[in-house]
C-alpha cells in the first residue's frame, strides 16, 4: 500500500464501510458521506469564495488600475507594485488557489473510496478486504449491497422502460453538472464573443464528459457526481455566489461597446460601463475574479 | 428564440448519441481466464479471449477479430466443439471451438457481467451473472429455462452434482439449487461472503469451501449439512478466495495469508501446515501425483512435494498472480497480471524456464 493509500484512500473508505454499517445501505452512505466532506470542507470553500471576492474587488480599486496602466509596459516593475499592494491589502494571490489545492486530495479521495467499496469482481473485492481496518468485521461488511432504489450501484445504471435502458443518473449528472456550471458563472457570460464561446463550450462540454463518465462507470459514481454538484451549489448558494440569471437558456448576450483604451487585456477592467444595467441600478455587484477577467477584455459590436 | 431551440435539441440529440454511441464500455479490474484441452489453452484476457497452440505458443485464433467490443475474464467452457464464455458486456456465447465467427448463440437476457466459468450438465448451462442471477440456459439453443435471483452478485463457478446444482453467494451462503428449474432446494449459512467456488469430491461424497468468515468446511453432498469445520493449529484463518485440491488422500487449501493446510478430507484432521507463505488469491494446483504448486501474488511460483518438502522456486518478473495456474499433460501455464507476457507455460518437471510465452519472445 502506498503513501496515498494508507493516509487518504484507506481511511476514507474506512468511513465510507463504517457509515454502510450504520445504515445500512450503500446509496444512503455515499450520499451521507458525499454531505460530510462537502461540509468538512466547507471552510476551505469559504476562504476560497472569499479570496476570491478580494481579488475582484482589488480589480476595481482606483490605486491599482492607476498602477497597472502606469507600468503597462514593464512587466517586472508591475510584478513588484502588485506584490506591494497585496501585502498593503493583505491579499494573497495564491489564497483562492490554495484551499481549492487542500480540497482536491480529499475529492480524488472520495472518488477512489467509493471505487473501491463497489468492488465487483473477485480480485476488487480482495483489495477491499485488505483496505479495511482490523476493528471493522470484514465478514459484516463484505459483500456491500448495492442495491438502491432501482439502481445496482456497482454497474452503470439503466431504467428499464418498456425494455429500453435509460440511463437516468447520466442525465442528471450531466444536468446538475450543466446548472452547476451556469449557476457559479459570473452574470456577465457576454463580453469578448471568443471568450464567451469558449466559455459557453466549456459549460456544455464539461457536463457532457461528466455525463459521459456517469454513463459508463458505476451508477454510485453516478450519484456521487449528483450528491456532489447539489450539495456545491447549495453552498455556493448560501454564500451567495450563485448566480440564477444564468439557468435561462434563452437569456440573450449583452453586447456593449467596444472599449476605448484597454489597458491590459488579463487584468484591468476598463470600467463600470459594462456591468449588467440591473444589477448596477440595483444593488451593488461584488464581481468574481473570473467575471472581472471577462469584463476587462474589448467588447466588439454585434452586427 | 427558434434557432436557439434548434440549437438546444441539436445539442441534446448530440448528447444522446454520444451518451448511447461512444461508451466503449465497463470497466472492472479483474483477472485473466484460463482453460485448457489436450491441445489448446484458452485465455480470457481484457478485450479478447485468445486460442493458443500448447505445443508451441502460437496463436491459432483471436475472438473477436473485428472491432466488435468485447471485456471478458471469464474462463470458457469447453463442450466437445464449442466453448462458451460470458463477458462484460452482459453476453454469453457459444461459439465454434475452431472457428469462432461460426456463433451457434448469444445469450443476451442478463444485465450484468458474468465473472465466473460457467458449468453444465444435462444440456443446460448454468451462469452465474453479477446481475444477481444465477442463468439455466438451453445448451443447444441458448433460450433461457429458469432464472434464480438473489441479493448479491454471483461471481463464482457452480458445481454441478447429479441433479443438483451447488453454487456459492456472496450472501454468506452455499445454496443448493434444482438444476432443471432453478428453484432453491437449500441453503447452508456460512460466516463470510462465499467467494470461492465449492469443490466435489465424489471419494468422500463432501463439498468443501472457504468463506470470507475465516472458516473452511466440509458439506455432507446429500444432508447439506456442516460435516467437519477446520479446526486446526491456525488460530485464525484468513479469507479463503479459491478451492482446495486433492492430491494422495490429502485435501490440501490455502488462504490470503498464505497459510497452505493439508487435512484429511473425510474428517478434516490436520496433516500438516505452511504458516504464510506470502500473499495469495490464487488457490493451488496439483503438478502431478507428488508434488503441487503455490503462485503468490508477488509472482513468485513455488512446488512442494505431497509432505510440504520445497521442490523448486522461480520467480516471473514484475508479475502479480491472481489467477490460479492450469496444469495439462506435459505443461504449467501461468497467467500473471503486469508482467512482459500475457502466457508462461512451464515444463511439468519444473525448470523455472519457461517453454514458451504468449505473446512469443521476440
Amino acid at each position: 500500500m502506498n503513501i496515498w493509500e494508507l493516509i487518504i484512500v484507506q481511511p476514507m473508505t474506512n468511513i465510507l464501510l463504517f457509515i454502510t454499517m450504520l445504515v445500512k445501505n450503500f446509496g444512503v452512505a455515499i450520499i451521507l458521506f458525499t454531505l460530510l466532506i462537502k461540509l468538512l470542507t466547507i471552510p476551505l470553500t469559504a476562504k476560497q469564495v472569499k479570496s476570491r471576492r478580494e481579488m475582484a474587488e482589488l480589480q476595481n480599486d482606483p490605486q491599482y488600475k492607476k498602477i497597472m496602466e502606469k507600468y503597462k509596459d514593464d512587466r517586472e516593475k508591475l510584478a513588484l507594485e502588485q506584490q506591494r499592494i497585496y501585502k498593503e491589502k493583505g491579499i494573497s494571490p495564491f489564497s483562492s488557489c490554495l484551499p481549492l489545492l487542500l480540497q482536491m486530495p480529499i475529492i480524488f479521495g472520495l472518488y477512489q473510496a467509493i471505487m473501491r467499496a463497489m468492488a465487483s469482481t473477485p480480485v476488487e473485492l480482495l483489495k477491499l478486504e485488505r483496505l479495511i481496518y482490523p476493528f471493522l468485521d470484514v465478514s459484516k461488511i463484505i459483500p456491500i449491497q448495492n442495491r438502491f432504489l432501482w439502481m445496482d450501484l456497482g454497474q452503470p445504471e439503466r431504467l428499464y422502460v418498456f425494455g429500453v435502458g435509460i440511463p437516468v443518473l447520466a442525465i442528471l449528472v450531466f444536468v446538475t453538472s450543466w446548472l452547476q456550471s451556469k449557476a457559479m458563472a459570473a452574470p456577465d457570460a457576454g463580453g469578448d464573443p471568443s471568450m464567451a464561446a469558449t466559455t459557453n463550450s466549456m459549460n456544455v462540454m464539461m457536463p457532457l464528459f461528466m455525463g459521459y463518465l456517469a454513463y459508463q462507470y458505476s451508477a454510485g459514481l453516478a450519484l456521487y457526481f449528483v450528491i456532489s454538484n447539489l450539495s456545491t451549489m447549495l453552498i455556493y448558494a448560501l454564500m451567495g455566489e450563485m448566480n440564477l440569471k444564468n439557468l435561462n437558456p434563452f437569456k440573450k448576450e449583452k453586447t456593449t461597446e467596444p472599449a476605448k483604451k484597454v489597458v491590459d487585456s488579463t487584468l484591468i477592467n476598463n470600467g463600470e460601463d459594462d456591468i449588467p444595467e440591473k444589477q448596477s441600478e440595483k444593488t451593488p455587484v461584488k464581481p468574481s475574479a473570473r467575471s472581472s477577467a471577462k469584463r476587462m477584455r474589448p467588447k466588439k459590436k454585434k452586427d | 428564440m427558434k434557432k436557439q431551440i434548434f440549437k438546444l435539441v441539436l445539442l441534446a440529440v448530440i448528447s444522446l448519441l454520444l451518451l448511447s454511441g461512444c461508451a466503449v464500455g465497463p470497466i472492472a479490474q479483474s483477472t485473466p481466464g484460463l482453460s485448457a484441452n489436450d491441445t489448446h489453452v484458452f485465455v480470457s484476457a481484457q478485450s479478447k479471449v485468445y486460442k493458443i497452440d500448447l505445443e508451441t505458443g502460437m496463436e491459432v485464433w483471436q475472438y473477436p477479430v473485428d472491432k466488435t467490443r468485447m471485456v471478458a475474464y471469464a474462463p470458457v467452457l469447453l463442450d466437445g466443439e464449442d466453448l462458451i464464455f460470458g463477458d462484460m458486456f452482459n453476453k454469453l456465447y457459444r461459439l465454434n471451438i475452431d472457428n469462432p465467427q461460426q456463433k451457434v448463440w448469444e445469450f443476451l437476457d442478463a444485465k450484468g457481467w458474468y465473472q465466473a466459468k460457467v458449468a453444465q450438465a444435462d444440456g443446460i448451462i448454468v451462469a452465474p451473472n453479477t446481475d444477481r442471477n444465477v442463468y439455466g440456459i438451453n445448451a443447444n439453443d441458448g433460450t433461457l429455462k429458469w432464472t434464480h435471483e438473489d441479493n448479491f452478485a454471483f461471481i463464482s463457478e457452480p458445481v454441478i452434482i447429479g441433479e443438483t446444482v451447488v453454487i456459492s453467494s456472496q450472501d454468506h451462503e452455499i445454496l443448493w439449487l434444482d438444476l432443471q428449474t432453478g428453484e432453491e432446494i437449500d441453503a447452508l449459512s456460512m460466516q463470510g461472503a462465499v467467494i470461492a467456488s465449492p469443490f466435489y469430491l465424489e471419494e468422500t461424497r463432501l463439498i468443501y469451501v472457504g468463506s470470507l468468515g475465516n472458516e473452511f468446511i466440509a458439506i455432507d453432498a446429500n444432508t447439506h449439512q456442516v460435516k467437519w469445520r477446520y479446526d486446526g493449529s491456525i488460530e485464525k484463518l484468513s479469507g479463503i478466495w479459491a478451492r482446495p485440491i486433492y492430491l494422495q488422500g490429502q485435501l490440501i487449501f490455502n488462504d490470503d495469508l498464505g497459510n497452505i493446510v493439508s487435512v484429511d478430507p473425510k474428517t478434516g484432521a490436520e496433516n500438516w501446515v505452511l504458516i504464510e507463505q506470502g500473499k495469495m488469491f490464487a488457490g493451488l494446483v496439483a503438478v502431478n501425483e507428488d508434488s503441487f504448486l503455490v503462485a503468490a501474488e508477488n509472482g513468485s511460483v513455488r512446488a512442494f512435494d505431497i509432505n510440504r518438502k520445497p521442490l523448486l522456486q522461480f520467480e516471473i518478473e514484475k508479475a502479480t498472480i491472481y489467477t490460479t495456474p492450469i496444469v495439462t499433460d506435459n505443461l504449467i501455464i501461468i497467467a500473471p497480471m503486469g508482467a512482459k507476457y500475457l502466457l508462461y507455460a512451464y515444463p511439468i518437471e519444473i525448470t523455472g524456464l519457461p517453454q514458451w510465452t504468449f505473446p512469443p519472445e521476440k
